[in-house]
C-alpha cells in the first residue's frame, strides 16, 4: 500500500489527533478526518503552507474544546454516554484467541476492526498492521529455527508473539474505541 | 481585553456566519474554516466542528459526502430551508441591532440628539 501523505502531514495530523484526546468523539473524527483528508497527496512544501494556515494542533483543540463546551451548556439528558466498550473488548478477544484457532478467528478479529465505526481510519490501521506485523514475525521465527537444532524455541515464539501482540493491539483498541 | 470582547462579540453570530458562507453553494470543512479564519470570525478549524455538529443536530444545514476525489473524500454541507429562514430571521435582526449598538457606543453624540435628561 503506497500512502503518499508526506511525513510531515503524517506527524501533524497524529500530534491533532492526540491534542484533541479529549474532544467529542464525533467532533474528533471530523476534523482529524477533514484534515487528513486535505493534506493527503500534498508535497512537502504545500503541505507545509496549509499546516501553518490551520495552525497549532493544541490551539485548535482548545478551540474545539471551548466551542464545544458553550454548546453543550451542562444538559444532563443529551450527554453523549460513554460507549460501551462491548464491541472493542469482542474484537480483542476473537483477535487474540481466534489465532490458535486455525488463524481464522484472529482474520475475523483484523475484519471486526476494519468495521468497527468509532476507531480513527488511522488507529484502525495501526491495530491491523501491528498485529499482522507480530504474525509474520511469528511466522519467521517458526520457518527460522525449524531448521535448526532447536525448533521448539521457533514453536513457542510462534505460539507466544502473536498473544503479546493481540493482547497489546487488543488492550489498544479498547482505549482508543469512543 | 481587546481579544476578550471580539471573542464575546464573535460567539454570538458566528454560526450565522457559517449559515451565511453556505446560503449560495455547499462547502466542505475546511473551505469554511479557511474563509471564516481569514475573516478573524473564528479562531481555528476547532472551533468550525461543534458548531456544524450543533448546526446539523438543529436541523440548519445537513453533510453529505462527496466520494468523486477517492483520495479526498470530502464532507460537504448545505443549508437546509429551516437555515435559510433562520438567517433571513439573522438578517431583519441584525442591521437594527447594529445601528442601535453604534448610536449608544459612538463616541460622539450624533447632533440630532439634543435632548437632555
Amino acid at each position: 500500500m503506497t500512502d503518499p501523505t508526506s511525513d510531515i502531514a503524517r506527524t501533524y495530523v497524529s500530534e491533532l489527533e492526540a491534542a484533541l484526546a479529549t474532544a467529542p468523539a464525533a467532533v474528533r473524527t471530523e476534523i482529524v478526518a477533514d484534515v487528513a483528508g486535505e493534506l493527503h497527496g500534498l508535497t512537502d512544501a504545500e503541505a507545509r503552507e496549509r499546516i501553518a494556515a490551520l495552525g497549532d494542533p493544541q490551539k485548535i483543540a482548545a478551540d474545539a474544546a471551548a466551542q464545544s463546551a458553550s454548546d453543550a451548556p451542562a444538559a444532563p439528558g443529551t450527554a453523549p454516554a460513554t460507549p460501551s466498550k462491548t464491541y472493542p473488548t469482542i474484537t480483542a478477544i476473537v483477535l487474540t484467541v481466534g489465532w490458535y484457532v486455525a488463524a481464522l478467528g484472529w482474520i475475523a478479529g483484523l475484519v471486526m476492526i476494519g468495521v468497527g465505526d468509532r476507531w480513527l481510519p488511522a488507529e484502525k490501521r495501526r491495530a491491523i498492521l501491528t498485529s499482522i506485523a507480530g504474525t509474520v514475525v511469528a511466522i519467521l521465527a517458526l520457518l527460522f529455527f525449524r531448521t535448526t537444532d532447536v525448533g521448539l524455541i521457533g514453536l513457542a515464539l510462534f505460539l507466544v508473539i502473536p498473544l503479546i501482540t493481540n493482547v497489546f493491539v487488543g488492550s489498544y483498541l479498547r482505549r482508543t474505541w469512543r | 481585553m481587546a481579544s476578550e470582547v471580539g471573542a464575546q462579540l464573535r460567539k454570538g453570530v458566528v454560526e450565522y456566519c457559517v449559515l451565511g458562507l453556505l446560503q449560495h453553494a455547499p462547502a466542505y470543512g475546511w473551505k469554511i474554516s479557511e474563509r471564516l479564519v481569514d475573516l478573524g470570525l473564528i479562531g481555528s478549524i476547532g472551533t468550525l466542528y461543534p458548531l456544524l455538529a450543533r448546526l446539523r443536530a438543529q436541523g440548519l444545514i445537513v453533510a453529505h459526502a462527496d466520494e468523486s476525489d477517492s483520495a479526498r473524500p470530502r464532507k460537504y454541507y448545505t443549508l437546509t430551508a429551516e437555515g435559510a429562514a433562520q438567517l433571513q430571521q439573522f438578517r431583519e435582526q441584525w442591521q437594527p441591532f447594529a445601528t442601535a449598538v453604534d448610536a449608544v457606543t459612538a463616541p460622539e453624540r450624533p447632533p440630532q440628539e439634543g435632548k437632555t435628561s
